[in-house]
């Protein structure tokens, strides 16, 4: 079969195509109190188009397109932010998700890619005047999106090398930059929420969950990807937190510099033990993806070691 | 061509993350597994990692639902490069898709979305479908909707609109017999009239679902529970006509256990009689 020819595409096509992306979007009533669908909003034209039936009239038929747009992209950023959408309970979430979707329609394949933005969207949002967001405080409720965010972007993290470095490489490390992989971060918390999200899936349901109270003191996760696949998250000494990051934005040996420097007299005797400890741990769960800059490991190491 | 890639009667099962734990620990007896193509074409490591476990497996066959044929947008074509990717990476059997449109004016829907049935649109699908057929290399299927509106501008009837696309694209029925029953009911047709209309040695693979009656009495393809009766006496039919054919369960929304899908499943034998 031979298809050189161009099928041109109708005009009416593309203006129909645009009438119903139109009806798709239209906004529920009382996001926040229920979904309702405002059928009388519905382009004339295209409705006059629908030849209805006599049990649904044109405009219920594509109530049901409405509804499903939603809902499907409701839960597709209710998956993408679960712990920000069980603080908040659905009905606001949801409000605030068709706010942001109406600015942002998804424009991908990739229905994931929908909920791309929604924080910095939830953070402009909560300044707003009037904005309603509950008993939630704006901060809390940011840390909770931010969350949720870490979480996505380590589920979603590309394929990238590990990097191990060669016997005769430890020596020369020092002066190198290490590349961070994707499959790992540290995320520092004022409220308990990374183990909130963990536990979610134990409640189910749509209503607000209470915001656990706020902690004494900044608390640091480690959340990673191992290299063996598994999700893992661990506590991290403030210690570790900060040499991880120091580590992701300087030179092996200004990092660690910075890190004593900072470092409080009470844990600074047990400094070397502790960063060699985490810096194993580091290369055992796959951290870095390579070294920037000085020297390339000799060809004859081709043993690997810890750091 | 390839002709069709798996035992006649083969039955397979639409691959859902709920199912992986099951899967990975009793490696159940299933003929062949489909996945939704748009989940495994990012370069997320996660998914491609268990898409592999799979395919060490099982057969994985390919069934997307964003290829977007109908729009008025021409075909993307990074979408058809990832496409092609996915399926030479798993070495698909086959690939299918749906015979409607899923975006406009660059923006995404995410639904399937039906076009009125007139000969221009058959033009049009054809070739497009014809495209994504040669660039994959492999049988390429369009599956018919499930739908809720009916357009005056409609000139033909779905199966007739269906049956062109195919024979002039010179591709593949994906006949979801589920979706035949839900626009039968929601536009008043004769289901087995649809099922009379298809060249059953064009049918690559026949899905089943299950639907939800809403309270106006219309029909929604929610996926979300067992396979009908009727659906399962027009399975029959449609056997019965052209069998055999591979035949896929979809189970999208309230996915139970695997063990509960497959039970589902294995019904198909006994509607063939």
């Amino acid at each position: 079969m031979s298809r050189a020819q161009k099928a041109p595409v109708p005009a009416w096509l593309s203006d129909l195509q645009s009438r119903f992306g139109a009806v798709l979007r239209t906004p529920f009533a009382g996001g926040a109190e229920g979904a309702r669908e405002r059928s009388g909003r519905y382009d004339r034209e295209l409705v006059a188009e629908i030849t209805g039936s006599p049990s649904l009239p044109a405009a219920g038929q594509l109530a049901v397109y409405n509804r499903q747009y939603w809902f499907r992209l409701f839960r597709a950023l209710q998956n993408e932010y679960a712990l920000t959408a069980r603080l908040l309970g659905y009905p606001t979430f949801n409000d605030h998700a068709q706010r942001f979707l109406l600015a942002r329609p998804p424009r991908g394949h990739d229905i994931h890619d929908a909920a791309d933005g929604f924080r910095e969207f939830l953070g402009a949002a909560a300044s707003e005047e009037g904005h309603h967001h509950g008993p939630v405080p704006r901060a809390a409720l940011l840390e909770a999106a931010t969350v949720d965010l870490a979480f996505q972007r380590l589920l979603y993290a590309p394929s990238e090398p590990v990097y191990r470095p060669a016997v005769g490489e430890v020596g020369r490390l020092a002066a190198a930059r290490l590349r961070p992989s994707s499959r790992w971060t540290v995320l520092d918390e004022h409220w308990p929420l990374v183990e909130l999200k963990r536990v979610l899936a134990e409640t189910p349901g749509e209503d607000p969950l209470p915001l656990p109270p706020r902690l004494p003191a900044v608390r640091s996760w480690l959340v990673c990807n191992t290299a063996a696949g598994a999700m893992m998250v661990a506590p991290l000494p403030e210690q570790a937190a900060k040499l991880f990051r120091l580590l992701t934005r300087h030179r092996v040996e200004d990092a660690l510099e910075r890190l004593e420097r900072d470092c409080p007299a009470a844990v600074r005797a047990q400094l070397p033990e502790s960063v060699q400890r985490w810096l194993a741990q580091s290369v055992d769960l796959g951290f870095w993806s390579g070294v920037q800059g000085p020297p390339q490991p000799d060809r004859k190491d081709k043993d690997t070691a810890n750091a | 061509m390839a002709s069709r890639p798996f035992q006649p009667d083969a039955l397979g099962l639409g691959l859902r993350l709920p199912h992986y734990r099951y899967l990975f620990e009793h490696r159940p007896v299933v003929d062949y597994f489909e996945i939704i193509s748009e989940n495994f074409m990012s370069d997320a490591e996660a998914p491609r990692r268990h898409l592999d476990r799979v395919r060490d497996h099982y057969p994985i066959v390919l069934h997307g639902v964003g290829l977007n044929l109908l729009g008025r947008d021409p075909l993307d074509a990074r979408y058809l490069e990832s496409l092609c990717r996915l399926a030479d990476h798993i070495d698909a059997p086959f690939v299918t898709d749906h015979l409607c449109w899923t975006g406009s004016h660059g923006m995404s829907h995410h639904d399937l979305l039906p076009a009125p049935y007139v000969p221009e649109l058959v033009e049009l699908a054809a070739e497009r479908a014809y495209q994504v057929q040669r660039v994959l290399g492999r049988p390429f299927g369009l599956e018919n909707l499930s739908s809720y509106v009916a357009f005056r501008r409609s000139t033909l009837s779905e199966w007739d609109f269906y049956t062109a696309v195919v024979r002039e694209s010179g591709c593949w029925f994906m006949l979801d017999v589920n979706n035949v029953y839900v626009s039968s009911v929601n536009h008043g047709f004769d289901p087995r009239a649809y099922l009379a209309s298809i060249d059953y040695s064009r049918v690559l693979q026949v899905h089943l679902a299950g639907h939800t009656v809403e309270s106006a009495g219309n029909l929604v393809d929610t996926h979300s529970k067992p396979v009908c009766d009727e659906v399962w006496r027009l399975y029959g039919e449609a056997w019965r006509r052209g069998g055999p054919f591979p035949t896929l369960l979809e189970w999208d929304d309230d996915v139970p256990e695997m063990p509960i899908a497959l039970a589902e499943l294995a019904k198909a034998r006994e509607a063939r009689v």
